[in-house]
């Protein structure tokens, strides 16, 4: 393959050979990590999205053997390329892969959980370092989930933190939202075996509805369902009432059916128990929409979309280095506005390993955003038979790609 | 303006009086002769296209299905081809033991029948999915009731049209009813019913089957639950006509019924599999010009979509091979791995292959033998001698399928045999409810 023709990076950092420990590769990365951590603080304003992608593209081209025999066999490269649209995705079942092969250390290792894929089936994203998946991440957390800048916040933690779940990207995550948003009242109620302590989490949400601070839950959905199933046993028993926590306070939820095999609240089901049992109203209830392979996410955009004071229809929304299309799983081509179909991400904070990752996550555009459908029942065995298409619709499995831990 | 469920249901009672009338009149006169005549006229019917029954039902289905058109056309001669006096004729001899027992004539207490009715709950991907069971229920003077898929409801209520030109009763005694499959069939349906055949997929069937029960229990249900089918081709068989009756079993319903190969097991080395994978691309190529693969459903395409981009991700790890057409409108994968990751499976279909090579026939009895799901078919392709041949499906047979033949004829059952493996003639003459002994036990 003619790799001349290849776009060269911008600026042309001396001496990129390819794959391997080579001094201009570390430059190379270097100056290509800087532009997207610069992308990414200056909300994209620092240069043309497309600009960067394509360099992104070449780089990865370059460096991600995997990637490149991907790109070969459809017959592309960095020359063919002449718009973001066209970088040609990864499926994000890539990661299960080995994805990068340079030799140097990547001391950071995020694993996704294999429940949504099965156990053993894990996805692996090795970082050389944390910066740009940290900047990245609470720059679009506080956009989306503190439009309003409430100021510090008591903030429960139901879900995986960096030091209970070490190769979580989630619990990374989880942590810096903790330590960069958090008042001097924190409670962290799960544990690494993925338990909740339920009587410790309702004793501190009922104590902090008495206090000012407004209170922010941090958490799996899965554990916030245990959350809401405990408060209504409470009530039930007569042990205490529903909790009115302050004004301003919010409940982040990620999908996905993890550490646990209790029943999951519906998003409808959780935007009423919030109301119901915490005084939380529907519009300051956001989900996340994550996965271990991607180093950026979508939020629900409904605070923020009250907080500038237009009121259009929940949709998720990513940040200005997150492009996600709506593709026909047939064919991989971009559906028609509202039709639905699988998303593909471009993330340039995923600079360091494949951006452009096609899932079989389903949605739609809405609104301002993506409306998510769940995940595609890949599994679906068939026999003598679609009869299933004519019954009542599945419930989907919530969750990105692989999920996020 | 829909049928409302009670129209639905007065309708299906009505029909089931007349058809236990016409049942009557059909054990009382009919001999197996006259039965099997007046099947074999309509399917000659069906296969000469007298008044445009075939390619007016083909041209109509082919939207609903998303299939071509010459294709259910192919599919609907197969399925009318194997309606024809030499099946008849052995089909009795074979499963009805004495086949006057079927017959008014029989002498006192020695006659046989199925029981008074069946009904079939059938899945929406394959038409004429009902044909070959009625043939045999008709037989059994046994009434049959159907309900097809909303999707296709047109070559059931067709051949009955057809068949009553023939003969009246004989199509009386066939009823289909089509009520919503999210609902419990209408209660005059089941309550006459001593056997209820359902087909679908594991969870279908799982969520049918409790709204069929009898309160007694008294009654057969017979689950045709997922089943997978595979095509073994053998080191003698001529590479390239192996290849093009196997693509012809796959591409035929874009590979969505459980009789279409999923997997192709190659005997020999990895240069033949190479080779034989090479030539089936070829051959599926040539079926895509003649029939076109439409886009499915969203589920359908994305089940299809991971599958493809599985064996992307095993191409370029090294550990295999991927070939697809123009806009991957098909798709064949071979994996140099072992394991579970390998096992026949029942997915996708849609015209994906997967070619697994098999250093013997061991091997290949122990991959057949692994699968995941009961096997419903499978086809071989060897040398044209006779007696290789019959070995070599003597061998596939030791492995359980319901049926085993050359590779081109997965998908033209005969009418013999269910897909479970199930004799149907013989099943109906001893399910719950059959007729036997005196006319003053019936």
């Amino acid at each position: 393959m003619d790799r001349t023709r290849h776009r060269p990076l911008s600026p042309t950092p001396a001496g990129i050979t390819g794959a391997g420990v080579h001094p201009g590769y570390a430059v190379a990365s270097g100056v290509l990590g800087t532009r997207v951590n610069r992308f990414i603080e200056s909300d994209g304003a620092s240069e043309a999205f497309e600009a960067l992608a394509l360099d992104v593209f070449a780089w990865q081209f370059e460096n991600v053997p995997v990637y490149a025999r991907l790109c070969e066999r459809r017959g592309i490269d960095p020359g063919r390329v002449a718009s973001w649209t066209q970088i040609p995705p990864m499926p994000a079942d890539v990661f299960k892969l080995e994805l990068i092969t340079d030799g140097l250390p990547r001391p950071h290792l995020f694993t996704s959980s294999g429940t949504t894929r099965g156990a053993g089936n894990t996805s692996r994203h090795a970082l050389r370092d944390l910066e740009t998946y940290r900047l990245s991440a609470l720059s679009h957390f506080q956009k989306m989930v503190l439009p309003d800048t409430p100021g510090p916040m008591s903030v429960l933690l139901l879900g995986p933190g960096a030091v209970t779940h070490a190769n979580s990207s989630l619990g990374c995550m989880y942590s810096w939202c903790m330590e960069s948003f958090a008042d001097d009242h924190p409670c962290e109620a799960f544990d690494a075996d993925g338990q909740v302590d339920l009587e410790r989490a309702t004793q501190w949400l009922r104590e902090r509805a008495a206090a000012a601070a407004p209170v922010m839950i941090l958490a799996v959905t899965s554990a916030l369902s245990a959350l809401f199933d405990e408060l209504r046993r409470q009530g039930r028993s007569q042990t205490g009432g529903p909790i009115r926590l302050p004004a301003d306070s919010r409940i982040v939820d990620t999908g996905g059916r993890k550490a646990t095999s209790q029943r999951v609240l519906s998003s409808k089901g959780i935007l009423k128990a919030a109301w119901r049992y915490l005084h939380v109203p529907a519009y300051a209830c956001i989900n996340e929409y994550g996965m271990t392979e991607m180093l950026s996410q979508l939020y629900d955009d409904c605070l923020l979309s009250r907080t500038q004071g237009r009121f259009t229809p929940r949709a998720k929304t990513g940040p200005a280095w997150l492009r996600t299309t709506v593709v026909d799983p047939a064919d991989l081509q971009p559906v028609a506005p509202g039709q639905t179909g699988v998303l593909r991400h471009l993330d340039l904070a995923n600079w360091d390993s494949v951006s452009c990752l096609q899932t079989l996550d389903l949605g739609r555009e809405h609104g301002c955003g993506i409306e998510l459908l769940g995940r595609a029942a890949a599994a679906e065995t068939r026999g003598c038979s679609q009869l299933m298409a004519e019954l009542p619709e599945q419930a989907l499995a919530g969750g990105g790609a692989g999920g996020e831990e | 303006m829909g049928s409302t469920t009670a129209d639905i249901a007065k309708r299906a009672t009505d029909r089931l009086a007349e058809a236990h009338a016409a049942r009557e009149r059909v054990r009382a006169g009919y001999s197996n002769a006259r039965i099997s005549d007046a099947i074999v006229a309509t399917a000659e019917d069906w296969l000469g296209d007298h008044s445009g029954l075939l390619s007016t039902t083909a041209r109509e289905l082919s939207e609903p299905l998303l299939l071509d058109e010459d294709m259910i056309r192919r599919g609907l001669q197969l399925t009318f081809a194997a309606l024809n006096p030499d099946a008849f004729e052995s089909l009795i001899l074979e499963q009805a033991g004495e086949p006057e027992s079927l017959e008014p004539g029989a002498s006192q207490g020695t006659r046989r029948g199925g029981p008074v009715a069946v009904v079939h709950m059938l899945a929406g991907n394959i038409p004429g999915l009902a044909i070959h069971p009625l043939a045999v229920s008709l037989l059994a003077r046994t009434v049959a009731v159907v309900r097809d898929s909303a999707r296709q409801p047109l070559v059931t209520e067709r051949f009955i049209r057809s068949l009553r030109e023939h003969d009246a009763d004989l199509a009386a005694m066939l009823v289909n009813v089509n009520w919503n499959s999210a609902t419990a069939p209408p209660g005059d349906v089941i309550a006459c019913a001593q056997r209820v055949e359902i087909y679908g997929s594991d969870a279908t069937v799982a969520a049918i089957t409790p709204t069929v029960k009898a309160p007694d229990g008294v009654r057969d249900i017979v689950s045709r639950a997922t089943r997978v089918s595979a095509a073994v081709v053998a080191i003698d068989a001529d590479a390239e006509e192996a290849a093009a009756a196997i693509a012809h079993d796959a591409a035929l319903y874009d590979g969505q019924g459980c009789l279409s190969p999923e997997t192709v097991i190659v005997e020999g080395d990895s240069q033949r599999t190479d080779s034989l994978m090479e030539a089936i691309a070829n051959e599926l190529e040539h079926l895509e010009q003649r029939w076109p693969r439409r886009t499915r459903e969203l589920e359908a395409e994305a089940a299809r979509r991971a599958w493809i981009d599985n064996a992307e991700l095993t191409e370029i790890s090294g550990r295999g091979r991927l070939l697809t057409g123009d806009r991957q409108s098909w798709a064949v994968a071979s994996s140099e791995e072992e394991g579970a990751g390998t096992r026949i499976t029942a997915r996708p279909g849609l015209r994906c292959l997967r070619i697994v090579r098999s250093p013997d026939r061991e091997g290949t009895l122990a991959r057949l033998r692994e699968a995941q799901h009961p096997l419903a078919a499978v086809g071989y392709a060897t040398t044209a001698e006779t007696a290789a041949m019959d070995s070599m499906a003597a061998d596939l047979r030791s492995t359980g399928p319901a049926i085993v033949c050359p590779a081109g004829l997965m998908q033209a059952p005969g009418i013999d045999r269910d897909p479970d493996g199930g004799l149907r003639l013989a099943d109906l003459l001893g399910a719950a409810g059959a007729v036997s002994g005196s006319k003053e036990k019936e």
